[in-house]
């Protein structure tokens, strides 16, 4: 037994065992206090596991690999962070007992998918970093919370579904048909936000605690970024649905902005920041797999490692308190403006690793508007910041402040793995090339401010397909009618001998055939 | 000790245990039951170990006559899978039931219930050792009576009606069957399992015997839209005689219609035939999920559950040259027998808890009884086939079938009723983890284990699918290795 099995149970054991130490009434009342504490084996997984040899443990098989290794490192910290300010945002300092269990469960998922190497481990973990969390959203219980939670588990069920047929397709056939990759990328475009199956997500983070939308946003999500990588490969899937990928990501990416830009409330516009850097990644996945480039896959979960972290700290941002506003708003400007690629910043150093996937056409310009666009969704996330009253009890400012010192510094670690050199950062023309789309986008949003944008709700196309319930619920209704016929006793009988006789002549007929 | 003559065991243990149930009845009625199912367990163990060491089936050819002239009962792989089910479900349901049957002195509800509960396990089992269509069609009799009593316990005339409703039209099955049995005697000269595979020639009696059997056990397994009598037999019966129904009863019938496709005339079907059971199914899989998503109790909408269930069972004929449809169905049979016993269990007890069953009154109803609560939900994973849950396996085999033989489109019915299920299985959960608060009421500890046993068998098949797919293949030549 290697140091890495030993670091792999304890991983998904440790907090399993604290979910089981709910049940002890007289462990409950700790129990949130350690929540901060329960990431840490996998943390310490990322850094001393080995990496590259596949480890078997029950019926499953797990293998750390550099992409994976980095979102789990990435998404380990951020549950850490959330978990030291998750008891602070209820009003007694205690989460009821349902919600630490599916903060645990939720966080065993999301730590899972990043170190499964089968497929039916995969999808076992998937299904936990989705299902849970619907506890997570909900836990409110206000009516818009409720909703929220419907429209989250019934995303996560439709991803489930389109799942498992692409899955036992890949399990079956050595080179999978073309519907396969279709499948994949609905599948975990449900889970990404990918347009346009993204209106779940502003309801959702809207609704959900704080600490709880941090963690979803950041971590959780990359479950459907790792799933692209692993299931996607770059060198043989075709390049069309690279292409695809490219124009739904781009589409995404301003599409998250514009709506992003109309809203009000701090907590939905990280959302539509949300659709726009998940669309983002999108589009830097498919230019590798349209180039059948294998560094992308690095690169993808580099930019993404990077996201899990400046994500989770915006939200928290949003939940701490002091006297004093700078020093909430300094860090969260350099975290928000470093995910558009403020210079020197992390996310400088994200943007940088996925420049060359874009090459230098149009695409590399589609990306540094993206960037300008994202500045600018940030601004206004300051402003909103700033103009909000804040009705929740604060968070204590340290784990903000230690959250952006690990955002800002946590890519410094990998970037000569995502094949950058010191010298490429700091050279005038990269800190330009970053720079411009920052001060544009900020310039813009400042504007911008002048000019009052009507509300679009939260959730943009969700008021539109609730438009077509009334024709599902009349199909429903139908399909009711004709089950109520088949109850009554003459329409029973008569299908009695109608399905035997199908049946003799349809035996008939396929002998005949044969 | 012969291992033939455990199977004799098996079916007589159940019968002696009914036969001294009535002379004795009163407080002695749950004890000599109760021993019975034990019993009964011990000896399903012992056959699944004999099979599995020995890697093939237990012969018994009763009085030493073979046949074609004497009547055979054989134990395979299938057998050995569904006596267990049978008898682990028996057994939970007598630990499950004490509270309601069991107040001491002796009550019609009380011999009645133990009595019928030995009766449909000695009918269930001999369903699964049979092998001759005669001897089988005696034992799906017995079922059914032991089954309707069971559905009128409670003695108002809502539930009368409904029991008759059932009598009625599972005699109607019957009676099909029996044709189809005559029909097929006369066309192969015998009524033995391996004989008629031997034996059997397409024509047009053999395809009227099979057409004719096949609908009368899907009349009596319920199968869209032949299920008018399981709606309303569930609305009124006691909640563990719901469980027995739905878990154990209707695979009864639907165990036969396996042995009449998959081992008594495997080759002689056209692969046309097999789509109308299929298009059945999807048919269930789609009413029984809206009409769930419609009720307003939590018993109709388990009942409805169940219909659309069983639709999956039907979705192995059509891919019967498969590998893995046979294991596919028999996973769903088992693993929704589990889910759906403990499913029904629940409801009763959170029904008593919160005064009714309506799924407004539920609300909160977890929090006074969380290991009930936590049973209901794993049995609702399974159920929705969330991985890596039996009903999740059971999934898996039957899609790789579907994909496999080509026949994609089942696989569009399989995602239609997942989205359905994980519909109706919320609308069932989210009173019962709501936090509005309950007052808090006295519950059984025994009772709320038993549930949770029962959650947890029907993960199992989900969680070490080895063995069991393993399990099924012994016995029968024709099936290889199946991998999930």
């Amino acid at each position: 037994m290697t140091a890495t099995t030993v670091l792999l149970a304890t991983a998904f054991g440790w907090p399993l065992l604290l979910a089981f130490g709910l049940t002890l009434r007289s462990l409950r009342e700790s129990l949130p206090w350690l929540l901060r504490f329960a990431p840490l084996p996998a943390l310490a997984l990322a850094f001393f596991g080995t990496y590259n040899t596949p480890v078997k443990m029950a019926s499953c098989v797990f293998e750390l690999d550099a992409a994976g290794g980095l979102l789990l490192a990435a998404a380990a910290l951020l549950w850490c962070i959330a978990g030291f300010t998750a008891p602070s945002y209820f009003p007694d300092k205690r989460p009821g007992a349902g919600f630490t269990a599916c903060w645990l469960l939720t966080m065993i998922g999301s730590f899972g998918v990043f170190l499964a190497a089968d497929l039916i481990g995969f999808l076992v973990f998937y299904a936990l970093v989705s299902l849970p969390a619907y506890g997570l959203v909900a836990h409110d219980k206000t009516p818009g919370a409720l909703r929220a939670g419907k429209i989250y588990l019934g995303f996560a069920l439709l991803g489930e579904n389109l799942l498992l047929p692409a899955f036992v397709l890949l399990c079956i056939f050595p080179s999978p048909p073309p519907i396969v990759p279709l499948l994949l990328i609905a599948g975990f475009g449900a889970k990404i936000a990918l347009l346009p199956l993204h209106f779940w997500m502003p309801p959702s983070y809207t609704a959900a605690p704080i600490p709880a939308a941090a963690v979803l946003s950041g971590a959780a999500v990359k479950a459907g970024v790792i799933g692209l990588l692993r299931f996607l490969p770059m060198e043989s899937t075709a390049a069309t649905w690279g292409e695809l990928l490219v124009v739904v990501g781009f589409c995404g990416a301003f599409y998250g902005v514009a709506v992003g830009l109309t809203q009000r409330n701090p907590k939905t516009v990280l959302a539509y920041s949300s659709i726009s850097q998940m669309g983002f990644l999108a589009a830097v996945i498919g230019m590798g797999i349209s180039t059948h480039d294998e560094n992308a896959i690095f690169l993808a979960a580099f930019y993404a490692a990077h996201h899990t972290l400046a994500k989770g700290v915006l939200f928290l941002a949003i939940g701490a308190n002091t006297t004093r506003p700078a020093r909430i708003m300094i860090p969260t400007a350099l975290v928000g403006l470093g995910l558009a690629g403020l210079p020197l910043t992390g996310g400088a150093l994200a943007k940088l690793a996925v420049k060359s996937s874009f090459g230098f056409g149009p695409a590399a310009t589609l990306a540094s508007l993206a960037a300008a666009a994202t500045a600018m969704l940030m601004t206004h996330f300051l402003f909103r910041l700033a103009g909000t009253q804040k009705n929740q009890p604060p968070f204590r400012m340290p784990p903000l402040l230690i959250g952006t010192a690990v955002c800002l510094a946590f890519p410094w670690f990998g970037f000569p793995l995502a094949g950058l050199t010191f010298a490429d950062i700091i050279a005038p023309a990269a800190v330009g090339k970053t720079l411009w789309p920052v001060l544009a986008g900020v310039v813009a949003a400042f504007a911008l401010r002048r000019i009052r944008l009507p509300e679009i709700p939260a959730g943009d196309i969700l008021a539109l397909s609730e438009k077509i319930l009334p024709s599902v619920r009349s199909l429903a209704s139908m399909i009711a009618r004709i089950e109520s016929l088949s109850r009554r006793w003459p329409t029973a009988c008569s299908l009695v001998l109608v399905l035997a006789i199908t049946l003799a002549l349809l035996m008939a007929f396929g002998f005949s055939q044969s | 000790m012969n291992a033939s003559a455990l199977l004799i065991l098996s079916i007589t243990l159940p019968i002696i245990g009914m036969v001294l149930i009535i002379p004795f009845g009163g407080r002695w009625a749950r004890n000599i039951a109760t021993a019975v199912l034990i019993l009964n367990l011990g000896v399903a163990a012992l056959i699944t170990a004999v099979i599995q060491c020995k890697r093939q089936a237990i012969v018994y050819a009763s009085g030493g006559w073979a046949p074609p002239l004497g009547i055979q009962l054989r134990a395979d792989g299938l057998s050995a899978v569904m006596l267990l089910t049978t008898a682990l479900i028996a057994l939970a349901a007598a630990v499950y039931a004490p509270r309601e049957f069991s107040s001491g002195a002796e009550t019609r509800k009380s011999l009645t219930f133990w009595t019928l509960l030995a009766g449909v396990c000695a009918a269930m089992n001999t369903i699964f050792l049979g092998n001759d269509f005669f001897n089988l069609y005696v034992a799906l009799e017995l079922l059914t009576f032991a089954a309707v009593p069971l559905v009128c316990m409670s003695g108002g005339k809502a539930t009368l009606e409904a029991a008759l409703r059932y009598l009625l039209f599972a005699l109607s099955g019957s009676a099909l069957y029996l044709l189809g049995v005559a029909l097929l005697y006369g066309a192969c000269g015998t009524l033995d399992i391996g004989g008629i595979s031997s034996v059997a020639q397409p024509g047009p009696t053999l395809w009227a015997a099979i057409a004719l059997m096949t609908i009368g056990l899907a009349a009596k397994t319920a199968l869209f839209p032949l299920h008018l009598w399981l709606p309303p037999a569930h609305a009124g019966a006691p909640p563990v005689a719901s469980a027995l129904l739905s878990a154990l009863v209707v695979k009864g019938s639907f165990f036969l219609a396996v042995r009449l496709w998959f081992d008594a005339v495997p080759g002689l079907i056209g692969a046309q035939a097999g789509q109308i059971l299929g298009i059945m199914g999807t048919g269930a899989i789609v009413a029984g999920g809206v009409m769930a998503l419609r009720q307003e109790r939590l018993k109709l909408l388990i009942a409805y559950s169940t219909v659309a269930q069983i639709g999956y069972l039907f979705l192995m004929f059509p891919m019967m040259g498969q590998p893995e449809a046979l294991p596919g169905g028999m996973f769903q049979a088992v693993s929704h027998a589990f889910a759906k016993a403990a499913m029904f269990m629940a409801a009763g007890l959170m029904a008593e808890a919160a005064g009714s069953d309506r799924l407004d009154c539920l609300r909160g109803v977890g929090r006074t009884m969380p290991l009930t609560a936590c049973a209901f939900i794993l049995a609702a994973l399974s159920l929705t086939g969330i991985p890596p849950t039996g009903g999740f396996a059971a999934k898996w085999l039957l899609l790789s079938a579907a994909f496999s033989s080509g026949q994609w489109w089942w696989a569009l019915a399989i995602f239609a009723g997942g989205l359905l299920a994980g519909g109706y299985m919320f609308r069932a959960l989210s009173p019962v983890i709501s936090n509005v608060t309950q007052p808090a009421v006295k519950i059984s500890r025994t009772q709320e284990l038993a549930i949770l046993a029962l959650a947890i068998c029907a993960l199992l098949p989900g969680i070490f699918p080895q063995k069991p797919l393993e399990l099924l293949s012994i016995g029968r030549p024709k099936f290889e290795e199946a991998r999930p």
